[in-house]
């Protein structure tokens, strides 16, 4: 059985959200992200016992609690895995995504009751609450069908199933029907390559969205004294953070939203990177670097008379992101020749520099072409995960074998809308195909 | 007069059951309308095929007949898919006709505890909703259990362009008066259509001009139980129309049948008319005809790929127009055929109809197509026969288990629009349900049902034996020396010494490379090539596992048969309406029913908890 994951908790923001994991691999999966003292394997986790600890992953570093109960004594009667998060549907989303990430799978609705059931668990009360609550979550999902949004990528996922189905109907119709379909050629394979890259675009399209939703992350990093404070509470307009001389002022870090030209910007003002012997700057450190490999967009700040080292353009690259080099204090030393420049202290260049955000993170778009939901995503990531199988087994693998992970592929498409897949192929086999005697 | 079961038909289906009914030790009268038409091949000359020869070996593996009967009237064996891997490869058999009845005729008269009437069946007695017997040509016959196979005879009507007959296939009689009988029980019949090509002389054509085709020599036959190989066999040959074969049948469209309006019945789409495959594929400029032997020797052969239902002068031009038929004489013309059967959602996956205790029905009567398919319903339908009269629970088989289950449960759970043909595409545990472990996987269900006599047991058991014991030889260890020098013959290189088994995972090393390998005892390819399968598939059957295990938890949960389904609010309208009809037994088959989602299965799954209580 898979390890299956979801938010336990009403979306929306209320004071605490529960990320739920259920099956074989909840602990080892949980543990990959959870960190807390004494803690580093499975055996070190007793059960039912609430614990204090921080959640690791992806964009998120979040003090939470974790608590794990064991098979058979839990709610679905497996090893089941909750986390309790600050509340707020930004927050639960993103500790969902990490552990879908680290392959856990999203749950089918009713899918915690249904295991529980299946493992005699259940009770009647908690059934039907749960029965209630699908309900309401399908009309939910009928109102949301009618958004101009969600019907585009409906329009996208059928326009992939039905692509799809043509690849899958060609290699089904050349296994049933050998001797007819000799003469018949077709490129089913390229096809299934152009699936794959419109999933992915699809996928892509995705995070836009999340981040029209969620707003865009922007850590600013840079060495200690350049200035990353004095322009975070520039762009802000008042003091966010402690601005001194001193360097190494900033030790943790220090978040602050705006809303610029529509766009929520979510601002990260980290401690300066040096080396240092203090042990709460090292740590402030290590977490200005996590916080640049989590935002979706790096401000690397430096003052606008210096030119990135060889040690800095490593460490840029490490972050793997869009990152802006933004030239700082050209008050004094004047404009450099790339990169954005700005005076934090005079406010020149800030409004060039939210543009350049905006532009970076979004690119041309300022709207999701498509808007999904988690479940949504979830079930395209397995879709492209089986086509990369099928695809990379294409050639070396027998086609049976290959349509074992085609045929997952479309199911987990078809799961987004409902229907059937052998229906489908079969119908595409007789339709495109002349084939029977 | 009075019998334990009443079959009705013995077509395909019809021979099964009652073979099955009567070896199960029940008195069994099977009656057919005339004894000529015994498991008689309406169609195409053969058994077998893609997705049907895994339905064949299926049935032999249960104690069936038609394996068997195939095996004692092969002409010509091939293995379809022979260069592709072993889930998909399908025998193929051509089978002489005239053997084939014969043979089946002389089991039947031979089988202690069956008695073969000639007869028109004309109503099936139903008494407090059970059924108590029938009645043919008047008289009355009791029972405690009937199966209805009428295959393609019930009102029929054969159409040939603007001739129409009321007949069965072949110029046989057909079932005038059990239609209006069974609709007035309230049994829900429908009307599907099928046809078949012409049968023509064989020393009218020129087989010089075709592509010869012949069968492989080096293949096992369908049954188990059947050693050796088919060393005597007959060739097919290959022609194809043309562009003025397309021009004679666009020319003469409106005589169609099919398409002026006189056939209302639906046809498979996988067994279209020549008339269907030129209007519907107008840019193919050519389709593949096979010339068929019909029986050994004999003087008439099966036109395959050239149904139709256009007038006999526009097929005697058409047929002309082929390469090799240009001066064919017709024994018979192509007709398509019309008849009544049953909507399979009516019935229950023991292939019970629905609210007639004891009423049980098989083959193209439950809207399937295919010889196969009727057996294979035939031999199921039989068994569930005789466990209802001596009060055992039903015998289903599951998707994961046979080819069997997919077909009955594809039946009675989606319906189908069309005469049901078998794919390999409709089994998604295909990597497991071969042909070459059917027995593995029914052979001991069928010992415990009663159907698998001791011969077959000792065979399957000796034959396992040894299989296992190949793969057990799959774990000695092969020294660098004696791998290097294989793999260097297939031009490729070893590094170092490994196992039997590990150097199978090569896709270039068959089971042939590494007969050397295995101890002298062990040297049987047949069975080592077998015994390979599962190491070639190794990770995509460990992967068709795990969905299997997810899937047999909602097979394992049954619904009680009462369920109110209409007065359940919580579920959607379809899904109750749905439901109401199918009435599955399981969660399982309720999660398969088109229009029942995962929602309403939580619902279920609520009710069920409830009712625990």
């Amino acid at each position: 059985m898979d390890t299956i994951a979801a938010i336990s908790t009403p979306l929306g923001a209320g004071a605490i959200g529960i990320v739920r994991l259920s099956g074989e691999q909840s602990l080892s999966i949980a543990l990959r992200f959870f960190h807390c003292s004494g803690v580093s394997e499975p055996a070190d986790v007793t059960p039912n016992m609430l614990r204090l600890g921080t959640f690791i992953g992806g964009s998120v570093r979040e003090k939470c609690m974790m608590v794990y109960f064991r098979a058979p004594k839990s709610y679905t009667g497996e090893d089941i895995v909750e986390f309790h998060v600050h509340g707020g549907a930004y927050l639960t989303e993103c500790v969902l995504d990490t552990l879908l990430g680290a392959g856990a799978k999203m749950a089918a609705p009713g899918e915690f009751t249904r295991r529980a059931f299946f493992n005699g668990k259940v009770t009647l009360d908690e059934a039907e609450g749960v029965a209630r609550m699908i309900g309401a979550e399908s009309e939910a999902e009928l109102r949301e069908a009618y958004g101009l949004m969600s019907g585009r990528f409906h329009a996208a996922i059928d326009e992939l199933i039905s692509e799809l189905t043509k690849v899958l109907s060609t290699l089904e119709a050349s296994l049933d029907y050998p001797e007819e379909m000799a003469e018949e050629s077709d490129d089913a394979i390229k096809r299934a390559y152009e699936v794959r890259d419109k999933l992915q675009t699809l996928l892509d399209s995705y995070k836009t969205g999340k981040i029209i939703k969620s707003g865009i992350t922007v850590a600013i990093v840079g060495k200690t004294n350049v200035g990353k404070s004095s322009l975070m509470n520039s762009i802000l307009g008042y003091s966010r953070a402690i601005v001194t001389d001193v360097h190494g002022t900033t030790r943790d870090v220090i978040e602050q939203s705006m809303v610029h030209k529509g766009v929520k910007i979510n601002f990260q003002d980290t401690a300066g990177l040096r080396t240092t012997g203090d042990l709460v700057e090292n740590i402030g450190i290590e977490r200005s670097l996590m916080a640049a490999r989590g935002a979706d967009v790096v401000l690397y700040v430096m003052e606008s008379n210096r030119e990135l080292d060889e040690h800095e353009l490593s460490e840029i690259r490490g972050f793997s992101k869009k990152v802006i080099l933004v030239n700082n204090k050209i008050d004094v030393y004047g404009s450099a020749s790339s990169g954005v420049n700005v005076s934090a202290k005079t406010g020149e260049g800030v409004q060039v520099l939210l543009d350049e955000i905006v532009r970076a993170a979004l690119g041309d778009r300022r709207s999701a072409d498509t808007l999904m939901e988690e479940r949504h995503a979830d079930c395209l990531r397995r879709a492209l995960r089986s086509l990369n199988a099928a695809l990379s087994a294409c050639g070396s693998a027998e086609n049976e074998c290959v349509l074992v992970d085609f045929r997952e592929s479309i199911e987990a498409l078809y799961e987004i809308g409902g229907g059937n897949a052998t229906e489908s192929i079969i119908n595409d086999v007789f339709s495109r195909f002349c084939v029977g005697k | 007069m009075r019998y334990d079961a009443i079959v009705v038909g013995a077509g395909h289906a019809g021979v099964e059951a009652a073979l099955a009914l009567a070896r199960l030790g029940n008195e069994t009268l099977i009656v057919t309308l005339d004894a000529r038409s015994v498991s008689h091949m309406a169609c195409n000359p053969n058994i077998g095929g893609t997705g049907k020869g895994h339905l064949v070996r299926e049935v032999d593996a249960l104690g069936g007949q038609m394996g068997l009967n195939a095996d004692a009237s092969l002409l010509q064996i091939k293995m379809l898919n022979k260069n592709k891997g072993a889930a998909v490869q399908s025998l193929r058999g051509q089978t002489d006709k005239e053997v084939y009845h014969e043979n089946m005729l002389r089991t039947l008269v031979a089988q202690s505890g069956l008695t073969l009437l000639e007869g028109e069946c004309e109503d099936v007695l139903v008494e407090g909703g059970k059924v108590a017997g029938v009645v043919v040509n008047g008289t009355k016959y009791e029972a405690r259990a009937v199966v209805l196979c009428t295959g393609v005879y019930l009102s029929s009507r054969t159409i040939t362009g603007e001739e129409i007959r009321e007949a069965g296939p072949y110029g046989f009689e057909n079932s005038k008066n059990l239609s209006a009988a069974l609709l007035a029980k309230g049994l829900p019949l429908r009307r599907f259509k099928t046809g078949t090509p012409a049968r023509v002389y064989a020393d009218s054509i020129n087989y010089s001009v075709m592509e010869r085709e012949d069968g492989d020599y080096d293949i096992r036959c369908f049954s188990f139980l059947t050693e050796g190989r088919l060393l005597e066999q007959v060739p097919c040959y290959l022609t194809y129309t043309n562009l003025e074969t397309h021009r004679i049948i666009r020319e003469n469209i409106d005589r169609a049948p099919l398409y002026n309006g006189t056939i209302h019945g639906v046809g498979p789409r996988y067994c279209p008319s020549i008339e269907d495959k030129v209007m519907r594929f107008a840019e193919k400029e050519r389709h593949q005809i096979f010339i068929e032997p019909e029986v050994k020797g004999g003087e008439l052969m099966y036109v395959q790929g050239m149904s139709s239902s256009l007038p006999k002068d526009v097929q005697e031009a058409m047929y002309r127009s082929v390469k090799g038929l240009e001066s064919v004489r017709f024994a018979r013309y192509a007709y398509a055929i019309e008849y009544d059967c049953i909507d399979p959602l009516a019935l229950t996956p023991a292939l019970e109809v629905k609210g007639i205790s004891g009423l049980f029905s098989a083959g193209q009567f439950n809207g399937s197509s295919g010889y196969e398919e009727a057996a294979a319903q035939g031999i199921m339908a039989g068994i569930n026969a005789s466990r209802k009269i001596h009060g055992q629970t039903p015998f289903v088989l599951r998707r994961d288990q046979a080819y069997i289950g997919v077909l009955i449960d594809d039946l009675v759970t989606k319906g189908t629009n069309e005469p049901y043909r078998m794919m390999t595409a409709r089994a998604e545990y295909r990597l497991s349900l071969r042909q070459d472990n059917a027995d593995r996987r029914l052979t001991p269900l069928g010992r415990e049902i009663g159907l698998v006599d001791d011969r077959r047991w000792e065979s399957y058991l000796a034959r396992n034996e040894k299989k296992d014991a190949i793969t057990e030889a799959f774990s000695a260890s092969v020294p660098l020396r004696k791998v290097a020098a294989l793999f260097e013959e297939k031009g490729e290189t070893a590094t170092v010494g490994m196992t039997v088994g590990e150097m199978l995972k090569r896709p270039f090393i068959t089971a042939k490379d590494i007969l050397p390998f295995l101890p002298e005892a062990l040297r049987d390819e047949d069975l080592a090539e077998e015994a390979a399968v599962e190491i070639k598939y190794g990770g995509y059957l460990t992967k068709e596992q795990a969905f299997r295990a997810e899937a047999r938890r909602m097979e394992e949960r049954v619904l009680p048969a009462d369920i109110d389904y209409l007065g359940m609010d919580n579920l959607r309208l379809e899904a109750r309406q749905k439901l109401d009809k199918v009435r599955p037994v399981t969660l399982g088959q309720a999660s398969r029913i088109s229009g029942v989602s995962p929602a309403d299965i939580a619902v279920l799954i609520t009710y069920l908890i409830k009712q625990n209580k």
